[in-house]
């Protein structure tokens, strides 16, 4: 885990129901893997949506996939 | 006989037309006739033979259909899993239904090790194994009859330990005739399939390929594929749980998509909301069907089209929800009192259906099967009555089902899960309401003699023990479990307090709405 307060690992403990989940699953996980619901990586991408304005692409939605991923899409859209 | 026999048909009437596509591959009904001829000789040789079943566990893709095809051109029975289950669930899946062997795919063989676990032949779906499977000898097998069992899903159950529903071939004819009567499913169709294909609404995809359409298989839901797959590959239907269509409205790029090529929008799974279809229908170019099913039912029961005008219901039922619809053609309903004993018009009781849409049992339960089809009606467990106009109206569930987004939860599958780990004295769950999910799972735990409890703990526990679907929202600490005289927990009172939330300690998760 390289950094457990990224701007990523923030906004998925945002979306969580539970988000003392997030903190214990490291940067390059798979997130469905790691027991994140499907669903709450469908808020995550509709949350980002609604920050930058903009719609998400397919290769954005890939990203979604690890926290690393997250935070690289987030660095995109800074 | 109705798997093998739709694909074998299609096959001859309309060859080259697309059956079959994901986002890897697409096949024509005449491939998928080859390719499932191949499979199901593929499988004889591996000894499947009829009634065997055959654990299949995979994410969406096209395969999965395929397998569902093949396996029953070998006369066997598929028994799609969901392939996020968690060990213990997938364990006691497989010694219930005892598979022949198994397909999975290579994610799911490695997460759960099942390679080492089962003692069986296990192919690993999209590799070279299973594609030489595909490409081997064709020789048509001997074909299952109709009242011969095609799947066997697997449902949560109120004892913790999830039920085996047996769909024979004549439950999915059933289900195809009432569909595409009522919906007029075609060989023009396009539908978009997001939702699991382990799940019983794959009935629906299904129906759809027998009236010779082409299902279109997303390998998950996001709202933004759905949309791009919807331009794409101009959409003429869907099926969605509403949690679904609120989220694809939710999408940044919904008012600027094409949509037009839509003729209807299936949804069902859950509850759909006034507010909800009254922006679905202002926003999507096309109607809406709402489908009322049940998996032990063979899937849908009844239906109704957003621009069937709207029943009045009854006079004394104020304020009631959206109508689920009208029985399909084959699926007879009534609605029952405690007795058992068909209730009047307008009365409330359980709805009950017969027809051949309806389960044959559940696999090796003899006692659950003679509870839920006692008197020859399924019992559905969903309360609720029927207007003059035949529509039904649901109001309650007769037991303590939590639907989370269209996927079912008995609190009995994640209290046994809590109530085993240390310090955990007492607990019990209950549905809370929520606006994107419409229901999720909540724990209420007593510590032991009051002892510090390791909350993320016991949320880890369910991770490690439950599909992530089933991981409780939010845990709350308290002093004792309520129960009545004969022990039963009052979840009443439990849903009471978290409705207030005025006397509940601080703990873990939060509660949206």
């Amino acid at each position: 885990m390289r950094d457990t307060l990224s701007p990523g690992r923030q906004l998925l403990m945002e979306v969580l129901d539970v988000p003392e989940v997030a903190a214990t699953i490291p940067a390059d996980a798979d997130l469905i893997l790691s027991g994140i619901n499907s669903g709450d990586l469908i808020r995550l991408g509709l949350t980002i949506e609604e920050r930058t304005q903009l719609p998400l692409t397919d290769d954005d939605l890939t990203d979604l996939q690890t926290v690393d991923g997250i935070d690289r899409l987030l660095a995109r859209r800074a | 006989m109705w798997l093998p026999h739709f694909v074998q048909r299609n096959a001859m009437v309309r060859p080259q037309a697309i059956a079959l596509s994901d986002a890897a591959r697409q096949l024509t009904w005449s491939e998928l006739d080859a390719r499932t001829d191949s499979i199901a000789c593929a499988l004889a040789d591996l000894g499947v033979t009829h009634g065997d079943r055959v654990l299949v566990m995979s994410a969406n893709r096209l395969e999965v259909i395929e397998l569902y095809i093949a396996i029953s051109k070998a006369g066997g029975i598929a028994c799609p899993l969901n392939p996020n289950s968690a060990l213990p669930e997938v364990e006691h899946h497989v010694s219930n239904i005892e598979p022949a062997g198994a397909f999975a795919e290579r994610a799911v063989l490695e997460r759960l090790g099942l390679e080492e676990r089962m003692s069986r032949w296990i192919i690993a779906i999209g590799e070279e194994g299973y594609e030489a499977m595909a490409r081997s000898a064709r020789q048509r097998c001997r074909l299952p009859e109709q009242g011969d069992a095609a799947l066997i899903f697997s449902t949560s159950a109120t004892t913790g330990r999830s039920k085996a529903v047996v769909v024979s071939h004549r439950s999915l004819m059933a289900c195809y005739v009432g569909m595409a009567a009522e919906t007029g499913m075609s060989p023009s169709d396009i539908m978009l399939n997001p939702c699991p294909l382990f799940h019983g609404s794959v009935v629906i995809g299904l129906a759809l390929l027998a009236a010779g359409g082409h299902l279109a298989i997303q390998r998950d839901f996001s709202p933004q594929r759905f949309l791009a797959d919807a331009v794409h590959l101009r959409a003429t239907r869907a099926f969605m749980v509403p949690s679904m269509i609120r989220f694809v409205l939710a999408a940044k790029a919904f008012d600027a998509t094409d949509l037009s090529s839509f003729r209807e929008i299936m949804h069902g799974g859950g509850p759909m909301t006034e507010d909800l279809l009254h922006e679905a229908l202002r926003r999507f170019p096309c109607r809406f069907r709402s489908v009322y099913g049940i998996t032990e039912g063979g899937g849908p029961i009844a239906l109704r089209a957003s621009d069937e005008p709207r029943p009045p219901g009854v006079a004394h039922v104020t304020n009631p929800p959206l109508p689920a619809g009208r029985m399909i053609p084959g699926a007879q309903i009534v609605v029952v009192d405690d007795e058992g004993n068909a209730v009047p018009t307008g009365e409330i009781g359980e709805i009950c259906v017969r027809g051949d849409g309806v389960m044959e049992c559940y696999w090796q339960n003899e006692q659950a099967t003679e509870k839920s089809l006692a008197g020859g009606w399924l019992h559905t467990g969903d309360i609720g009555y029927m207007d003059a106009g035949g529509y039904i109206f649901l109001l309650d569930r007769k037991n303590d089902l939590i639907i989370r987004g269209g996927q079912n939860i008995y609190p009995a599958e994640i209290e046994s899960v809590l109530r085993k780990q240390p310090g955990v004295a007492d607990v019990a769950v209950v549905g809370a309401p929520s606006h994107e999910w419409d229901e999720v799972p909540v724990a209420f735990v007593v510590s032991e003699g009051g002892a510090q409890l390791d909350l993320l703990g016991l949320i880890a526990s369910c991770s490690a023990e439950l599909a992530s679907y089933k991981r409780p929202a939010a845990l709350y600490l308290i002093d004792e479990i309520p129960r009545n005289a004969a022990g039963k927990i009052l979840r009443r009172v439990l849903r009471e307090r978290l409705g207030a939330r005025t006397d509940l300690r601080p703990s873990l998760g939060t509660l949206s709405n």
